[in-house]
Parts: structure tokens; sequence; C-alpha cells
């Protein structure tokens, strides 16, 4: 209860308040501004109207049981003018009270709660761990000993871990540990989302692994193994999504990530895109994962993936996509997490080229396009047409495979294959997942 | 809630078949032993095996071939000959019932049949003769009746704290609060949520809103604007016309949630699935209220039990769409139906569009009858005490207005339920 002086106090500053700033005050707003319990602010605003009540309007909360049947519990707002004639509508018992005053009262309902709303705005706003009057209920008259409030608070980043039990943890703990990296590398909301969804795209990723692996046999412990013993290695990582992806994968696997990420080697390229792309990365190299992979070729192409992995360290869209492949070669498996923060400044630009090999299939390749023409790496990529070759990749997610809307974002166009139809192997001109849905 | 829940169902193409054999075969066993019982020397037989002029009963589930239903061959047919219908009825004159199931189908005649009173697809026995022409001579429907019913904790029982009187406990019901659209008034809402919560009215009033211990939301609660989801990028004052109301409704979720256990059910408008049973809103929606322990996000339809007191209730989907196919005095009549039929919503994969195709159980059963029934978003409020063949099984039903409309919200004790309604201006 307050005592006489802060009422006092209280009544002095309504007065500047309500003529001064014509504010609309309500007793829910008094009790929230002052800390004072509803009750309280009630007989304030009575006594205040008493005092100081000319000039202003009042608009009155008349509750109580109807007289008339059926019975009902009535609750309104009314006028002074309107005031006898709302309580003679009610029964014996009805109470009155000052609802809130104003200098004048609006034609519009909405303004008169909208005062309230902005008060209940700014403190809903408030950081989730904050307790206050909002969140608890403290100044009603009723209080509920069953609320407990969970102060955590924190919503984004949920990504079930109750979810697909049956996977094995340790891909699990490094994909949470990226996505709150990624996170903390984000400046912006849009990152946000985009991390949520690329925690999406790993849960995808993650689904497709488990239907696929529970049919393999021991093949499986060690595509589980190999990324644990990799994502464990990278615990500085706070980057890359791709890192605890294995550097096993296959020859195409890398070209196919090199791929999709040279096309992102464009100045447009936005964060979402790019670490979106990582997300549909993933889920490639995992399905490749559960195809025969073969090591050699994966071996000596870690490194291409090491650079690629950078391409999706990358978080400003600014920067472009460079790095040195000497300082790639130099390093090892062991240290990837330098190599992905150095940035490259000599630009390059990812090429796809289009030719016929010596077996009849026609191959497309990306050559990187820069002072250094072609005797820098070349990989591979082979059509789906040479079904024995397992080391093809299979269909790369839906997407990818729409090459003919990739023409408005294409990265890279300067040689687009000759086949226009479906390319199981991603080129560049697929462009970014969203193509496909902006053109929507 | 767990029937109504999805878990673990997953959608692998499968069609509505399962659904409707599930349905008829629990259904079968309860028609079964109720015609044993009423009718006990009238064998029960399949409709292939109808002979002229033998009576039998025959439980099947009934199919109403509508005239002005709407159906999407339509439009493919030359001659564009059905006369147009209202959005809002469907019913004919010449509307008539067939009964089918498992070996056949047979159309139901006869003076007792009154095709209006019926939809599709609930399960009844129908006992009469096989007519001549194909046909069925119906003597009497068997409806399965309401449904068993746990009886109703007694008062006295309760050991009363020698301090306090023993006070009714009320549940709140609110539906159609249509936060976001245009003729909804936040200061009524207020006004509700002020009430709840205790702020209102003096220390009198204040008791009674101590006495209110639970409040259901059931449905319609936002009014998305989907003329801004059309399919392009949203702009980013567009994304905030369509986020406002969520978080609006998100503040008064949190405010009464402070206060008191809330359950919150998806509707029609709501984001969220539109298949029934709507799975319940996710908490990401409400990042304020989902932090209370007190805050539970419901299916709908939703069912739930608080001082042995059953509560099972709809956002009114299926309500509605009864309204369209059968005619009844009013929307208490339409759910006296669902009990008898004990099917919550017997249209469901017809004509109530959506429906999940589950392929072992149809969750929309009754197996036990409720105390307390609602039914969210209706015209009006109404209710009234539903009571089966025996005296003692009884039911209160209730129809909970729009609030966006009528500003009144339910309120049902738990004692004798009795029920008040709660105007705001």
């Amino acid at each position: 209860m307050a005592d006489s002086s802060s009422e006092a106090g209280i009544i002095e500053q309504l007065r500047a308040l309500v003529s001064d700033l014509s504010l609309m005050v309500s007793y829910k707003w008094l009790s929230r501004k002052f800390l004072i319990s509803s009750n309280v602010a009630k007989r304030l605003l009575y006594k205040f109207v008493e005092k100081y009540g000319d000039g202003l309007e009042v608009l009155y909360s008349v509750s109580g049981w109807t007289q008339s049947q059926p019975r009902s519990y009535s609750v309104k707002v009314v006028k002074l003018s309107q005031l006898e004639g709302a309580k003679a509508l009610l029964a014996e018992g009805s109470s009155v009270h000052i609802y809130s005053i104003q200098a004048s009262v609006p034609r519009d309902p909405a303004l008169v709660w909208s005062p309230d709303n902005v008060q209940a705005e700014e403190f809903f706003n408030q950081p989730l761990d904050a307790v206050n009057c909002l969140r608890d209920n403290r100044f009603s008259g009723v209080s509920c000993s069953l609320v407990k409030r969970d102060n955590k608070g924190t919503v984004s980043s949920s990504a079930p871990a109750s979810e697909k039990p049956s996977l094995p943890l340790p891909p699990k703990p490094a994909l949470m540990k990226n996505e709150t990296s990624i996170a903390a590398k984000a400046s912006n909301g849009e990152t946000r989302t985009v991390k949520q969804e690329n925690g999406e795209g790993r849960r995808d990723a993650n689904k497709r692994k488990e239907g696929s692996t529970t049919a393999q046999g021991s093949s499986i412990a060690n595509l589980w193994g190999r990324p644990s013993n990799n994502s464990k290695a990278s615990p500085p990582k706070n980057d890359s999504p791709q890192k605890p992806l294995p550097g096993n994968a296959d020859a195409c696997i890398n070209a196919l990530e090199e791929h999709e990420n040279g096309g992102s080697s464009d100045d447009d390229i936005t964060n979402f895109r790019r670490l979106r792309r990582g997300g549909q990365k993933r889920r490639v190299v995992l399905d490749d994962e559960v195809s025969e992979l073969k090591e050699e070729e994966a071996a000596s192409e870690e490194k291409e993936e090491e650079e690629e992995e950078q391409v999706i360290s990358l978080i400003s869209p600014e920067k472009k996509i460079e790095e040195t492949k000497h300082e790639d070669k130099a390093s090892n498996s062991n240290s990837r997490s330098g190599d992905d923060k150095r940035m490259d400044p000599k630009k390059k630009r990812k090429v796809l080229r289009t030719r016929i090999d010596e077996r009849g299939r026609e191959v497309t390749e990306v050559v990187w396009d820069t002072e250094e023409p072609e005797s820098s790496k070349i990989e591979e990529i082979e059509k789906v047409k040479a079904p024995n070759k397992t080391a093809a990749p299979p269909p790369p997610p839906p997407a990818s495979k729409h090459p003919a809307s990739k023409a408005s974002t294409s990265k890279v166009s300067t040689k687009p294959s000759s086949k226009p139809g479906k390319k199981a192997a991603c080129g560049p001109q697929q462009g970014s997942i969203t193509s496909f849905f902006k053109k929507k | 809630d767990e029937d109504f829940e999805r878990r673990d169902q997953r959608y692998k193409g499968q069609q509505y078949s399962h659904l409707y054999y599930c349905r008829l075969h629990k259904f079968r066993e309860v028609l079964g032993s109720i015609v044993q019982s009423s009718l006990p020397r009238v064998p029960v037989s399949p409709i292939l095996g109808l002979k002229d002029g033998k009576r039998c009963v025959v439980i099947g589930t009934v199919y109403k071939q509508m005239k002005l239903k709407p159906s999407i061959l339509d439009e493919y047919a030359k001659e564009r000959t059905k006369p147009l219908a209202t959005a809002s009825s469907f019913m004919h004159s010449e509307d008539y019932l067939v009964l089918e199931d498992a070996s056949g189908r047979v159309k139901l005649v006869g003076s007792m049949i009154v095709p209006s009173n019926y939809v599709t697809g609930i399960v009844i026995a129908a006992w009469g003769q096989g007519g001549k022409d194909g046909d069925f001579f119906v003597r009497q429907i068997i409806e399965p009746g309401l449904p068993p019913q746990s009886p109703l904790p007694s008062i006295t029982g309760k050991p009363a704290c020698p301090y306090l009187k023993f006070r009714d406990k009320y549940v709140a019901l609110v539906s159609g609060l249509r936060i976001g659209s245009d003729h909804c008034n936040p200061l009524q809402i207020q006004l509700l949520v002020d009430h709840l919560t205790g702020h209102l009215g003096d220390e009198q009033e204040q008791m009674l809103s101590a006495q209110v211990v639970r409040l259901i939301v059931a449905g319609n609660s936002l009014d998305v604007q989907y003329n801004l989801l059309a399919g392009q990028a949203i702009s980013a004052k567009d994304q905030a016309r369509l986020t406002e109301p969520v978080k609006e409704l998100d503040i008064v979720l949190t405010q009464v949630t402070a206060a008191m256990p809330v359950d919150i059910m998806p509707g029609a408008n709501d984001p969220a699935n539109f298949t029934l049973p709507q799975q319940p809103l996710h908490k990401c929606l409400f990042p304020g209220a989902s932090a209370y322990s007190t805050f539970l996000s419901a299916t709908n339809p939703h069912r739930f039990e608080l001082d042995g007191i059953e509560f099972l209730g709809t956002s009114g989907q299926n309500v509605d769409d009864l309204e369209k196919y059968s005619e009844a005095k009013d929307v208490i009549e339409l759910m006296e139906r669902t009990l008898r039929w004990r099917h919550i919503a017997p249209t469901a994969p017809d004509t109530l569009a959506g429906c999940f195709p589950y392929t072992d159980k149809d969750p929309f059963v009754l197996d036990t009858c409720p105390h307390v029934y609602f039914c969210g978003n209706q015209k009006s409020f109404m209710s009234r005490l539903v009571t089966g063949m025996y005296i003692w099984k009884l039911v209160r039903a209730i129809s909970i207005p729009r609030f966006c409309d009528s500003g009144t919200a339910v309120m049902v004790t738990c004692s004798d339920r009795l029920f008040v309604g709660f105007q705001h201006r």
C-alpha cells in the first residue's frame, strides 16, 4: 500500500502527465508505471479526479451481473453520461471504478487501448530473462501459484535435439555447435533465420542420412567415425557448416561442392544463398558418402574442399571467394581452421567448360579462370549417363535440377552446358536454391 | 489430446479408405451389441445378402447423395445443368441416403428416413426389409447413441478447507478473437484479459476472477492476411503487417498465462495445418507466452480433464460443415447429433475438407462421452443439457460465440455445469 506522501507525489505527477502532455491514463497504465497494485491505482485515480477532475473526461468501468435473464456477467466501459444507465442494467453489487482519465475521449475504442498496449509492448520486448510486471502479473488482485516461467527464452536455436534419436551422436553436437557459431558471426537477423534454415537443411540431411544409411553395413560405422573425428579435430572452427563433413569425399563430391560454390563467386551472392547452399551441399555430400567413395581421389581433393569451405565461411556478401591454392596445399587437413579465415586478394572465377572426352562422354569441367589459366585445378564432373561409374553424384537436391530457372541468377554462365536437360552433376548454372523460389 | 496429435503418422500416399474402414469396423461392434439387445431376433445381414421381403438389420456407413453438392467433376460435364447452390447450404429435396457396408450398397427408402437429418460418413444400423427394386425399406434407424460416460465426481466428497467456503471453479471459453482483423476491438479483448487476470473491478469482482481456473481459446485467434502471401517476396512492411497480429496475440496470452493456465487451440483461420485434427500451434509463434508452464498449445479437437470433468471441444469446423449438409434447429442440435453418432466430425474426409488419412484408427470416434462439449466460432451463445437414452448421461453442450462479433466469452462452472455468459462492451 502506498503511503499518503507517495500517493500525493504520484497524483502530482499524474496531473502533469494528463494536463501538460494530454496523455490518456488508465488505471493499469498507472499501476505499471508507478509500480503499484491496480486496486491502489484505481483509488489514486479516484482521488485525482476528486481533486483535479475538472476539464477531464473520465471513463468508468462498470461490471456486475445483469438483471435480465439469462444472467450473465457484464463488463462495460462507459462515459459519465452513460454511467447511470449502465448501472441500472446490472443487479445489486455491481462495481464501478475509474477506468481511465484523459483530456478527451477518443471515438475509436482502440485508441483507449493503445497507450496500454504501447506500455505492454515495452514490457514485452524486454529481454526474456527480465521478469517484469507484465510477465508475472504482480499488480493484479489475484495470484496463481501454478505459474512458473522459464527464463531462458531461447527460441530460435531450438533445433530439436530430441528429434531423430536414432542418429548417432557425433555429427549432431558438431551441427549444433556450428549453428550457434554461425549465429555468433551473423550480424543481422536475416542470417539468423538463415541459420535456422541451415539447421533445417542439415536436419534434412540428417534425415537422409538416417534413411539411406540404415541399409548399409559396416561402412556406416566408418562414415560416422570419420565425421566425428573431423568435427572433434576442429573445435576452434567456427564458420563453415561443412566442417564436420569428412574430407574423404569423392572427387566428384568435391567437385560438386566446388561447383556449387564456384557458382557463388559472384558479387551479388547473399549470405542466405551461400549458407543455404551450404546446407544443400551437405545433403549432396552425404548422399555421395553413402554411395561408394573413392578414397584416393578424395585425399587429393581434400584441399579443394577446403577451398570451398572457405567459400562457405564468408559471411559478408561483398567479399569474393578467394584463397591461394598454394596455401591450401601447404596446409593440412588437420589445420583446417587456419585456412578458412584466410582471404585471398587474388580474384578467381570458376568457369564451366564442356567437352567430349576420350570415352565419348560429355564432360563438364570447372576451370579456375584467373591469371593462371587452366593450369590450376580442373575437376571433372561426369554425367549420369555413365551409370557404371558410381562415383557420379546421384541426383542432387531438387532445386539444383532446374537449369532453366537459373538463367536469372546464374553466377557463371560463360559456357553453359550444351545439354539443356537435367544435369545430374550440378553446374554453376543452377545458381542457388533461392532462385527457384524467386521465380515463383 | 494424444489421440489427436499426429505423432508418427506419415503420409505415404494412402487414401481415405482405411479411415472409413476403421470407422465401420469400430461401429459395427458397437451397433452389433445394441442391435442384439434391442432387436434380439432380427439378424444382421450384409447388404449383398439382402433378400426381398426379409426383415433384417444392416449396418453400414451412410452416404448421402446430394444433388447440389459441389463436385470437381462438374467442371468437366458437357452441360452445366447443375442448379446453383448457395455457399451456405447444399440441401435439396431430392437427396437420398445410401447405406454402404463392406459388401455393397443399398439405397434407403421409407418415410422414417429424413435425409436432411443425416450426413455422409456416419455409421448406423437400419432395421427394415429389402425392397423390390434393390432398395431397403427402413422401419427404424438405430444410432450408436451417447458413448459411455464416466461418472461426475461428487462435490460433497471434496474435503473443503475449513476456512474457505467451497467455491465453484470456472473454466473460461472464448473463441474467435481474430486479432489482426479490421473489426476486432482490442479494447474488448483487453477488458477480458483484465478481468481474467484480476485487475478489473473491485475486490468482490476480483474474487470472481479468482475462481476462473483455466482459459480455453477455441480457435480463430488470429486473422492472417492471406492476400499478402501471394507467392512473391514479401516486403519488410508487409512482413510487419503479417507478424503484428501474432505479436499482439502473444502479448495478450502472456498476460493471461501469467495468471492462469491457458489452452490455445488452432482454428480455421489460424496459422496451423489445415487438415483435421489440427496440430497445435507452434510455440515459436508465442515466444513470450510459451515460456510459462501454464501455457498449452492444444490440438483441435481438444480434450482435457479438469477435476474429474471431461471437456471436449472443437474450433467449429465440424459443426459448420454439418450445417451445410444437414438441417437442424440450431447448432446445439447438430452437436447433439454428433454425440449420438459418436463421431465428432462424420463428414471428415468427404466434405469437411482436410482430414488426415489415418491408416489405423479414426481419431474422431468418441469412445467416452465428455461432460462438457463445446464448439467455437459460432454465431451466438447457446447451451443445453443433452441427455442420452439413460438419464444419467448428461452432457453440457455449449456453442461459443465469436468474440470479435459478440464480445462474449463463456464460463462454465465445474460443479453442476451451469454456465455463465460473459458480456463485454
